[in-house]
């Protein structure tokens, strides 16, 4: 073991100093990716918009049920492994329960006769920019 | 290598803080918008004229305003009306004949029979209205019973206009208008048509196209500078013994149109070209489909009951 370390000190590729700026670098690196938001890929949210005001914010990683009475109709999220889905509306057409879960980033649920959007921010970026 | 894993994370920091978004929801759906490397003014500025355009559209033609110009001009049989509804019902007009008949402004008293008038939705009773019925109303679809003359709107005073195929089209492209006057890189929903301004930091934009068969995505098509939209059968319909009923209805059957074609997607430079050439698509037989691609050089992806696809023009593939 020794005597391979002592082999690798003396190849002149590969010296202390190298060692020394390749752990400053990957340091730097590791301080970077801090910055860009990288923490919080791991703890996507859920934004439910009512008439266009937010009505509720949450996590995707805690199971939840979120009920909500507007004078148009009732609508009822569930969040429940990691994603958000409409599991009841009395809007006419059903659309919204239609849509299913969503979990990425910029996916969305909305519920047009009831006036209800649900976006998720702060998760993995979708490599989707729109749908059609 | 070391110089690269350094630039990465650099990038996505930069991509990060230059993107913008907002979303607000109207009776003909979603308004949303993601804007890259814009200053926060400049942004702010162009999404209140985008606003301000999607208010005019509620004021101007919806039907489900019953105090909207459009509303009210229904209800006589000569009024004056503004610049923007006499554009868009002259649009409606010549898109019938562009399109064959198959592009009607006159269908609202067959889609309420049939249930799919926005809003009130009562095609989920699954009730198929007798062709009796549809026949005695054929009469309020007859296109030449209308005119705009010295700026007024000329027509029975019991034929209602309806500009639902048209307007969302026509206030797309008029957002775009703004976004260009911007010189903006962004893409911009407007009830389902996709609009692309720009690129995305100098890629193209990546739209999903929805499956008609459900589950996951039927195709993924890059874009920038165009607008999308796409049609479908699957959008809005109800099922009596086996048979679906979309809400595209076929002016000259009176009823859901039966095609072999089940969705149609359309890239083009306007949003209300896209908008209305998706609808006709989704209604003409074969040989008038293939003319109309033929003679407005259509670029669209046409899906088909059996599974199929076939791209036209320079819809990417």
């Amino acid at each position: 073991m020794q005597s391979k370390i002592q082999k690798l000190k003396n190849e002149k590729f590969f010296k202390i100093s190298d060692v020394i700026i390749i752990a400053v670098v990957v340091f730097a690196i590791l301080i970077l990716l801090y910055f860009t938001n990288f923490a919080s890929v791991e703890n996507p949210q859920y934004n439910i918009y009512v008439e266009n005001e937010l009505y509720q914010t949450g996590s995707l990683s805690e199971d939840a049920e979120i009920i909500i009475t507007t004078e148009n109709g009732t609508a009822i999220f569930h969040v429940e492994n990691g994603a958000i889905h409409m599991h009841e509306a009395t809007c006419p057409d059903g659309l919204c329960i239609e849509q299913g879960e969503i979990s990425s980033t910029s996916s969305k649920i909305i519920c047009l006769p009831l006036k209800i959007v649900c976006e998720i921010t702060g998760g993995a970026e979708s490599e989707i920019d729109a749908v059609s | 290598m070391l110089i690269f894993s350094i630039t990465l994370p650099l990038s996505a920091c930069s991509e990060n803080t230059s993107k913008q978004t907002k979303s607000v929801v109207y009776s003909f759906g979603e308004v949303a918008i993601t804007a890259y490397e814009m200053t926060d003014e400049d942004f702010d500025n162009m999404w209140s004229e985008i606003v301000d355009i999607a208010n005019l559209f509620e004021a101007t033609v919806s039907l489900s305003q019953e105090e909207s110009e459009l509303s009210r001009a229904n209800s006589e049989s000569e009024t004056e009306i503004s610049n923007q509804l006499e554009t868009q019902i002259l649009a409606g007009i010549e898109y019938y004949n562009k399109t064959y008949g198959s592009f009607n402004i006159l269908l609202a008293p067959i889609v309420a029979e049939w249930g799919f008038l926005p809003g009130e939705d009562n095609y989920l009773a699954g009730e198929i209205p007798s062709a009796e019925t549809l026949e005695n109303l054929r009469y309020l679809t007859d296109i030449s019973q209308i005119s705009v003359e010295n700026g007024a709107l000329v027509k029975p005073e019991n034929y209602t206009i309806d500009l639902g195929g048209i307007s969302k089209g026509y206030m797309a492209d008029k957002m775009l208008e703004v976004l260009n006057a911007y010189n903006c890189d962004c893409i911009l929903t407007v009830g389902g048509i996709v609009v692309a301004s720009g690129d995305k930091l100098g890629e193209s934009y990546q739209v999903a196209i929805t499956n008609p068969f459900g589950g996951s995505y039927f195709d993924i098509v890059a874009i920038s500078d165009e607008v999308l939209v796409t049609s479908g059968n699957y959008e809005r319909y109800f099922e009596a013994d086996g048979e679906i009923y979309c809400h595209i209805i076929n002016p000259e059957t009176l009823s859901p149109t039966q095609s072999e074609v089940v969705a149609v997607s359309v890239l083009s430079q306007s949003a209300m070209d896209a908008d209305v050439f998706a609808t006709a698509l989704m209604i003409l037989e074969k040989t008038e489909r293939e003319q109309l691609i033929s003679e407005n050089n259509i670029s669209a992806l046409l899906i088909y009951a059996d599974g199929t696809s076939e791209y036209f023009g320079d819809f990417p593939q």
